[in-house]
């Protein structure tokens, strides 16, 4: 029997399918949709997988793999999945065995919403198992830990993004230096000596400067020098003037175009701990930067007396 | 790897092709050899618009074989592709099918193309368009709807690159639109 309670319920049932049904028809209408529809589910995000190409991907894990949240580690009960088929011989997921691309194919900012990240350490990469039983290889984009064995790649790639600062340099006696008298260099904009970079999955490369190279433009040796130059400033004795030289300062005169670039010892941590990174440098250089330092004979000083 | 990427190699060629393009445009405008006489333009002109119009088929084919392999309606995407697209882009939109396939997902419906436009010189070239996946919807082969994504909305533009191969015209890897294009 229709009674007037049972048709208000079926009225309002209609009702909430139109709105329904209107939100996703309507255009530019996603945070309506994504309010009312009732799968609104953070597994399924939208990628761009090749420039203008989207792929919609379940990034939840499988319920096979639900113990697996330490996968990749070499954890204290072995790995659960068959290693030894080459290339699904990096890490297990569950019982499956992987491979995956690291560092991932996929830049950055086209990963999935942070919210979706299981953790800092996973990066968002193109994974591919054998599955125990069957036939066909499974192949998913999805977040993964990475495992110990591709930490390397993540070195280089943590290496990458220490930004070393742009500092400037100067010299002493300001203006114009002598032959046969110390020039102290000077370099400012180092900041407190540690760069830090972003982190590159569960890596982070860390940079403390250890020397500056200074190159003073007369061709003679590049010489290292302590790093704190506002209280320790290298210094040189040029043995000939300038005059010859083709690079000039800003009043005309000619100069050598002294140069110099600070040298860091890298350290790469994850989550807190030092790691050692086989055939990652432990070095980084900066650009060469410099000034144009002009040299005069000191016959001047003495005409000048 | 399954995803393709652009490469710096194709970012020079389309370079190459859209100077090229430039190139054969202002010599045709301009004062031509007096010796070469006007049929040869012709000629020219109507390979390349003939040129085009084929691109332009196999595009559209190519979108229609995109669609089909991601319905789940296909037991072999990669054979919906034939004689449409190089071996790597067949092997990334079969990637993606069956990907599709394990995950569950279907999308039915089919995106709005529009302003397609076509770039062409000698053997390569470059196709582009705007495409509105607004009406492609994801959903689960259960039935089940997947929220679409803000960004599907919204029509974006895509380029591909064409080769000629045996004659044919195939559509080649999807390459950065590089702002130029607004849809």
């Amino acid at each position: 029997m229709l009674t007037p309670r049972r048709v208000s319920q079926v009225l309002t049932a209609v009702a909430v399918l139109l709105v329904g049904l209107l939100g996703s028809i309507a255009p530019g209408q996603a945070a309506g949709v994504r309010g009312v529809d009732p799968a609104n589910d953070p597994c399924y995000v939208f990628i761009e997988v090749s420039p203008g190409v989207f792929e919609y991907v379940n990034i939840c894990p499988d319920p096979d793999e639900d113990d697996s949240g330490e996968d990749g580690d070499s954890g204290t009960n072995g790995p659960r999945c068959d290693l030894t088929e080459e290339p699904y011989d990096e890490f297990c997921l569950g019982t499956k065995a992987c491979r995956a691309d690291i560092p991932s194919p996929l830049p950055e900012d086209e990963w999935p919403p942070e919210e979706t990240r299981p953790s800092p350490e996973h990066i968002f990469t193109f994974v591919e198992c054998r599955v125990p039983g069957q036939q066909e290889i499974e192949r998913r984009w999805r977040w993964v830990k990475p495992y110990e064995g591709s930490i390397p790649g993540l070195g280089w790639q943590a290496l990458g993004r220490l930004e070393t600062p742009a500092f400037t340099m100067t010299f002493r006696p300001a203006g114009m230096t002598y032959v046969g008298a110390d020039t102290r260099y000077l370099l400012d904009g180092l900041g407190d000596g540690d760069i830090i970079g972003s982190v590159a999955g569960p890596l982070q490369a860390t940079g403390t400067l250890s020397h500056v190279e200074i190159d003073p433009g007369d061709g003679s040796d590049t010489f290292d020098c302590d790093p704190d130059l506002r209280s320790n400033a290298c210094e040189h004795v040029y043995l000939e003037m300038s005059h010859e030289q083709t690079a000039q300062d800003l009043d005309g005169r000619p100069a050598f175009a002294a140069q110099a670039r600070l040298v860091y010892d890298v350290i790469f941590t994850m989550g807190g701990v030092e790691v050692s990174l086989p055939g990652v440098p432990d070095t980084l250089e900066s650009p060469w930067n410099g000034t144009v330092v002009p040299v005069g004979e000191i016959q001047a000083l003495v005409r000048s007396r | 790897m399954s995803g393709s990427f652009p490469r710096t190699g194709w970012r020079f060629t389309v370079g190459l092709v859209s100077f090229a393009v430039v190139v054969a445009c202002s010599g045709d405008d301009g004062t031509g050899d007096p010796a070469s006489p006007t049929p040869t333009a012709t000629v020219t002109q109507d390979a390349a618009a003939q040129a085009e119009e084929q691109i332009r088929t196999v595009f559209e084919r190519f979108i229609g074989a995109v669609v089909e392999a991601q319905s789940g309606a296909a037991d072999d995407p990669a054979a919906l592709f034939e004689g449409l697209a190089t071996d790597e882009t067949v092997e990334f939109n079969a990637g993606i099918a069956s990907r599709y396939a394990d995950q569950g997902i279907v999308r039915v419906g089919e995106p709005v193309i529009s302003d397609v436009n076509v770039q062409v010189v000698d053997r390569s070239g470059v196709v582009s368009a705007c495409m509105d996946e607004s009406a492609w919807t994801p959903q689960l082969t259960s039935g089940e709807a997947i929220p679409p994504a803000e960004e599907q909305l919204t029509p974006h533009p895509v380029v591909y690159e064409v080769v000629e191969a045996g004659g044919s015209w195939l559509i080649g890897e999807a390459i950065e639109p590089g702002g130029t294009i607004t849809c």
